[in-house]
């Protein structure tokens, strides 16, 4: 292929990712202005026309000092992202030589060290490993086109540069696994690069609850969070509640936080025995933690705050995914009294749902939840996500004419009706069910099971109520398609993933080094470790280690019997050599041995018996004359040898 | 380009990009551990295996390397000549990438030179053409062949020295004079020319070909015969051989006399004269061959260098 062509082709390619990534990344100004001048200095570059050298310069001189300017902490990443992205399109405008080209790489490498704060999913894992494949061949070949001061490249040349740069970039890929449980960790980070602004990848959770609003992202598949239960597993996994906050003021459209929660948790010193779970929040959910209910002890590595009403919430700002354990017990609900006033907050409503929230009032509060909740059954409303009753006057409509909702609509409805009959209530957002994935042995929530329910203060106990229907609700509507299966399968990966890449910090480092020692004192000393192990992680963990060590043992073995494997490696490609060291065990067990200095003939020389000399004798000539004459052994050439080696082998 | 800065050891070089490189690994490392951000580890991790793979993978590169040097039996001092490199890359998984080469030698005068090429790509044998004009007359010695390499991505250069014993003798530059003795004692080479044509030379018997035989002294009816290239030898009548004595040829020093000489035995190789040159207390004598040609050559390159 003609240099040029290929120098082009490599740089676009190499450019794709990255832009498709910053896509999600860049202010929509700044993206399409580089993605502009990056086409314009293709499209230039294919003219022969290049921006003078001093003006690039300037410029992003000029660039460097705006974001040394506009700098701070608050927007470091996405400030020093578009000066990366600006740089880049400035390079590009430029006529490039082999330096310019390292430069733009090298830009590229840091602009893709700049995304791994933005994407944490695997396929972002991936795609920074095809960029590197990329870049690794993109740079290799022009070098090798400037060194070898090459026009156009050959394709036997071709084959060998991807076949080699494969092998070392494999390899690479290998050795990295080890760098990165290795290399030195602190405890926590002395710098936090993650700001309130950079926000990006948020889901469609809010604080607050616009009727109509969570239908929108009812249909995602966007995966909230995935948590391991300690021991034992879910019975119903699909009527587990997350909580993530309350709402407490209606102004009747919207339902929102109106009041501060202190940071009490009301479990505090109430003795909870319940189940234990490992969750890896996805996504920011306006600082808020979904636990389940109910959830008495979280526990993280950064600080978080446990709230009156329940709720969890982040006390900085954080990373994601977000590591956390907590401790709950399903069904055990809270008794905490504070402000309940607030509560028993209504906005102006329409003389129509002032009848129907008398209409409903039973002798005791248990019985004016038992009525609402049994109106909608008498009136047959439906769960639906779609034609939801908007305008001026939603919930109106929804209570007597459509009588279709979501579950916005049936727990705003309640908690009006409720509160209208001097009932505290709440609305509660989260997340209903969860999805088992039984090859993880985890359990994972995705976006649309985003749901909203109702809390009611009862008896001196705030009681869960969920008025949708149940049997419309469809958390998990039949997915029976490959594309969801296949989703399933990859978040998988995506679990094991976080669990062990993103998640890795300096205890578990620890743990790995402090069970490294232990294994290999335990191979050492020969013990028997039948029984021993109790814990599955551990036992897994285990069997990572003995691997890793049989590798550096390999490594190792291939290092000290390099020339053994070299051998080996020899005789698997070239039949001939195989065949000639077959030839020289032969006459080796016959006594007679080549010294490193004789060649192939003064060997046969050595021999005394006449017959095998002369056997001998005709497997150095032909082996010689394919050998020294540098002709390729073919088939015919190899058969001989080893009809000759054969007879040899008959003289014993 | 030029991205050599300083030499880490021997047998390995960090270029300017090697040094932004390393740089990079040691600003992200920073940045991972205080961040904890485990994808800039993965980062790290790789740039650091990387680094480590690409020296194993250069000086693979460089393994199992052999040469040998060919070279025209006849260089001159101010001609243009060539050298001959064949590098042979031996049996390895791995072809040979980006081979800079440098073959230093020692002129007469023992003063250090080098020859440079480059080699893109090796797998097998191949020959790297050096271009040579010496300036000096005789013996030149290979000190060492420098093969480095900026495989894989010019982060270092990886050098390996192969030893390479070859040498080759330079002949003087030939330039043309007169030679005042030939016109007193011996007739020309037109007139000899004419003597041969007339066959007053006698015929004495067939030799085999040698490389340079002058045309007219090819055997072209054995040729015909046997297709077999035969050169006709004669004895030259009762004329003794050109005699050309070094002192006593035109010139204002030596090199311009050895200068002299070595036109005049081209010239009476090229016409089939026969020759005798006198070296101080050395006559040699010319069989009329290619090999005593150059055997007489090398006598005048190496003249006055012991």
């Amino acid at each position: 292929m003609e240099r040029t062509k290929l120098e082009r082709l490599l740089l676009g390619l190499s450019l794709l990712i990255p832009f498709i990534l910053a896509f999600q990344v860049l202010s929509k100004e700044i993206y399409f202005l580089t993605l502009g001048l990056t086409l314009l200095a293709f499209f230039l570059e294919g003219k022969g026309v290049f921006l003078p050298r001093f003006f690039i310069n300037a410029s992003g001189v000029l660039f460097i000092i705006f974001f040394l300017l506009t700098v701070n902490l608050s927007n470091f990443l996405e400030n020093a992202l578009r000066t990366l992205f600006l740089l880049l399109t400035l390079k590009l405008l430029e006529r490039k030589r082999l330096r310019d080209f390292f430069q733009i790489y090298l830009l590229e490498f840091l602009i893709f060290a700049g995304f791994s704060y933005f994407f944490t999913s695997f396929w972002f894992f991936l795609l920074l490993f095809v960029q590197i494949v990329l870049i690794s061949y993109a740079l290799f070949l022009h070098l090798y086109m400037e060194e070898g001061e090459a026009k156009f490249l050959r394709g036997e040349e071709l084959r060998h540069i991807i076949l080699t740069l494969g092998l070392l970039l494999s390899f690479t890929f290998l050795l990295s696994s080890l760098f990165f449980l290795g290399l030195p960790r602190l405890s926590s980070p002395l710098f936090n690069l993650f700001t309130k602004e950079e926000k990006k990848a948020q889901s469609g959770f809010t604080d607050k609850i616009r009727l109509g609003e969570i239908s929108e992202i009812q249909e995602s598949s966007r995966v909230i969070l995935r948590f391991i239960i300690e021991s034992g597993n879910l019975t119903h996994p699909e009527s587990l509640y997350f909580r993530v906050m309350t709402y407490d003021y209606f102004d009747g459209k919207t339902w929102q936080k109106g009041m501060t929660i202190p940071d009490i948790s009301p479990f505090k010193g109430v003795p909870m025995r319940g189940k234990r779970a490992t969750i890896y929040l996805e996504e920011d959910l306006e600082g808020y933690l979904p636990v389940p209910e109910y959830t008495s002890q979280v526990r993280s590595n950064v600080r978080i705050r446990g709230l009156f009403d329940g709720t969890y919430a982040l006390a900085e700002v954080t990373s994601y995914p977000l590591k956390y354990e907590v401790s709950f017990v399903e069904g055990h609900p809270m008794d905490e009294e504070i402000n309940l006033e607030a509560y028993l907050q209504v906005p102006e409503v329409k003389e129509s749902i002032r009848e129907l929230a008398q209409r409903l009032r039973g002798k005791t509060q248990e019985e004016t939840l038992r009525n609402i909740l049994a109106y909608y059954q008498r009136e047959n409303f439906k769960y639906s996500l779609k034609d939801l009753p908007l305008g001026a006057a939603p919930l109106e409509r929804f209570l007597f004419e459509t009588k279709r909702g979501n579950c916005e609509y049936f727990a705003g409805a309640t908690a009006l009706l409720l509160r209208m009959n001097e009932v505290p209530a709440r609305l509660v957002g989260g997340f209903k069910g969860a999805i088992y994935q039984k090859r993880g042995n985890y359990y994972l929530v995705l976006e649309r099971f985003a749901h909203a329910w109702v809390e009611a203060y009862i008896g001196g106990k705030w009681i869960r109520v969920d008025p949708s229907p149940t049997s419309t609700f469809q958390a998990f509507p039949r997915e029976g398609g490959l594309l969801s299966k296949l989703r399933l399968y990859a978040d998988i990966i995506n679990f094991y993933y976080t669990k062990f890449i993103l998640d890795y910090d300096l205890k578990k480092q620890k743990k790995l080094l402090h069970l490294l020692g232990k294994t290999f004192s335990q191979v050492i000393q020969k013990k028997e470790y039948r029984g021993q192990e109790r814990d599955g992680s551990f036992s897994s963990l285990r069997k990572g280690l003995i691997f890793i060590l049989l590798l550096v043992i390999f490594v190792g073995l291939f290092l000290k019997y390099r020339g053994l494997f070299k051998f080996l490696g020899r005789c698997i490609t070239h039949p001939e050599v195989r065949l000639y060291y077959a030839f020289e065990r032969e006459l080796k067990k016959r006594g007679y041995i080549r010294e490193p200095w004789e060649g192939i003939f003064d060997l046969v020389d050595k021999i005394g018996e006449p017959e095998l000399r002369e056997g001998a004798r005709r497997f150095a000539e032909i082996y010689s004359s394919y050998y020294y004459k540098e002709k390729a052994f073919d088939k015919e050439a190899l058969e001989e040898l080893k009809s000759w080696l054969k007879r040899l082998k008959s003289l014993r | 380009m030029k991205l050599s800065v300083g030499t880490l050891f021997g047998a390995l070089k960090i270029t300017k990009a090697g040094v932004l490189y390393t740089l990079l690994t040691i600003f992200m490392g920073v940045s991972a551990i205080n961040t904890g951000n485990n994808l800039l580890f993965v980062m790290v991790s790789l740039l650091l295996s990387f680094m480590w793979l690409s020296g194993v993978f250069a000086r693979a590169n460089l393994a199992r390397l052999e040469a040998r040097l060919s070279y025209p039996s006849e260089i001159y001092v101010g001609k243009r000549s060539f050298l001959l490199l064949h590098l042979r890359k031996g049996l390895s998984p791995l072809p040979g990438f980006l081979l800079r080469i440098e073959l230093i030698y020692l002129d007469p005068y023992g003063e250090r030179l080098s020859l440079k090429g480059k080699i893109a790509f090796l797998k097998g044998e191949r020959e790297l053409y050096l271009p040579f004009e010496p300036k000096k007359r005789g013996l030149y010695k290979v000190e060492e062949l420098k093969i480095s390499s900026l495989f894989p991505m010019g982060l270092f250069e990886r050098r390996k020295w192969l030893d390479l014993k070859e040498e080759w003798v330079v002949f003087p530059e030939p330039k043309r004079c007169i030679y005042a003795q030939m016109r007193k004692d011996r007739p020309s080479f037109a007139e000899e020319r004419m003597k041969a044509q007339l066959g007053q030379s006698v015929f004495e018997r067939l030799e085999e070909y040698s490389p340079g035989t002058p045309r007219k002294l090819i055997s072209w009816k054995s040729l015909a015969k046997w297709e077999e290239l035969k050169k006709k030898v004669f004895i030259e009548g009762q004329n003794p051989p050109l005699l050309l004595e070094i002192e006593k040829l035109p010139g204002e020093n030596l090199e311009e006399r050895l200068s002299c000489a070595t036109y005049l035995v081209l010239e009476a190789f090229k016409k089939g004269t026969s020759i005798a040159v006198k070296l101080g207390n050395t006559l040699l004598h010319s069989s009329g061959n290619y090999n005593s040609k150059i055997k007489i050559l090398r006598e005048l390159a190496l003249y006055g260098k012991d």
